[in-house]
């Protein structure tokens, strides 16, 4: 499980759901192997009652309703998500201001104090 | 699967709702179309009918989905970021809290300190005060120290005179009052003669015998001049003057 590179939980979780076996860096969806390998056994033996395609990918829904599950109960992990990386930056630029506009009132505060 | 059952059954999942929030998800999104693409691959494969374009359509699903993935690491550090962010607000919060409950404090004791206008305002009032000596504490104090001290001797008796002080002089107060009482004694006297004018119309048989009577009270006063009574008259008609005389000198004296 990837959980141990991301701080976040939920996200962590999400990505081990998606791409459990890919690398940190680069996580990539491995389902297409695994819809390749299903459908190489329906394609070599269609009669079969056991390689059907839907019992060979149910693995892989499972997973995805997982996820969607995951996000739906975490409000925070989907607020999180909700916004683009863009919008994220301009709703932390802003953050930032307010955070230094209430260091620069300290800032004022202290010298005034001083002057007294 | 409670969670997804509860989700369905509440409307979030449905596509079409505006309030759903997970539908801003691009993660979401993405999952429900591969759902939806894989499940009609898989309809088509079992049908033996399969079909190309849904297979490439299921590619290009997957290769969404994986570029959603690795931005979940974007994701990660946005969020640590915006953690670390409300970390230092509720620290400049909580501090702002707290300098606020200092300031609101020293307000407090400024304001249970007097303020300098109303010290300047008590201390003029006090010195103001202090001037004034009340003329019964003056005059008791120079009665204690008349007893134990004397005129200094570079002092000018005579410039303490009647003629000095601002009021009348006693000996001139004196004959006003004797001066008022005489007004009235001679007042007194006239209503004490009306009053017995009065008396005397009354009898009228010892009318003539008392205008009889008169004129020899009138003869014997005149008779007074010679014997010199009408000197002791005048000798006790007089003592006015003397008194008046004697005053004058204890009016000097003083």
């Amino acid at each position: 499980m990837a959980a141990g590179s991301m701080e976040n939980s939920h996200l962590a979780q999400i990505e081990a759901l998606l791409a459990p076996n890919s690398a940190q860096e680069s996580p990539t969806v491995e389902f297409i192997p695994q819809l390749s390998y299903a459908l190489h056994q329906v394609k070599k033996d269609p009669n079969s009652s056991t390689n059907s395609l839907e019992a060979a990918t149910s693995s892989i829904r499972h997973r995805l309703k997982q996820c969607k599950a995951h996000l739906a109960e975490n409000a925070a992990c989907r607020e999180l998500l909700s916004q683009t990386p863009a919008e994220w930056s301009k709703v932390l630029e802003q953050r930032q201001r307010n955070l230094d506009a209430k260091r620069q009132v300290f800032q004022q505060l202290e010298e005034q104090v001083q002057r007294l | 699967m409670s969670a997804a059952g509860t989700l369905k059954s509440s409307g979030i999942d449905r596509p079409g709702s505006i309030e759903n929030p997970l539908l801003r998800t691009r993660i979401y999104n993405d999952i429900c179309e591969y759902e939806d693409t894989l499940g009609r691959l898989v309809a088509s494969v079992d049908k033996f009918q399969p079909d190309m374009q849904i297979a490439r359509d299921l590619m290009k699903v997957d290769q969404k989905l994986s570029e959603t993935v690795k931005a979940l690491r974007e994701y990660d550090a946005i969020d640590g970021r915006a953690k670390k962010l409300e970390a230092e607000h509720r620290e400049t919060d909580a501090k702002t809290a707290k300098v606020l409950e200092v300031l609101t404090e020293c307000h407090d004791e400024l304001n249970t300190l007097p303020m300098l206008e109303q010290v300047e305002f008590e201390r003029a009032t006090m010195l103001k005060q202090r001037e004034k000596v009340f003329t019964n504490v003056l005059l008791d104090y120079a009665m204690k120290l008349a007893k134990f001290t004397h005129v200094p001797p570079t002092f000018d008796k005579g410039t303490v005179g009647p003629n000095n002080f601002v009021w009348p002089a006693e000996d001139a107060m004196r004959r006003g009052m004797l001066a008022i009482a005489s007004l009235r004694a001679a007042e007194e006297v006239q209503s004490a003669t009306e009053a017995k004018g009065d008396e005397e119309k009354k009898p009228e048989p010892a009318e003539e015998s008392q205008i009889g009577e008169n004129r020899e009270e009138l003869s014997r006063r005149a008779s007074y001049e010679f014997n010199g009574g009408t000197r002791a008259q005048e000798s006790e008609e007089k003592p006015d003057e003397d008194i008046d005389l004697d005053l004058d000198l204890l009016g000097e004296e003083f």
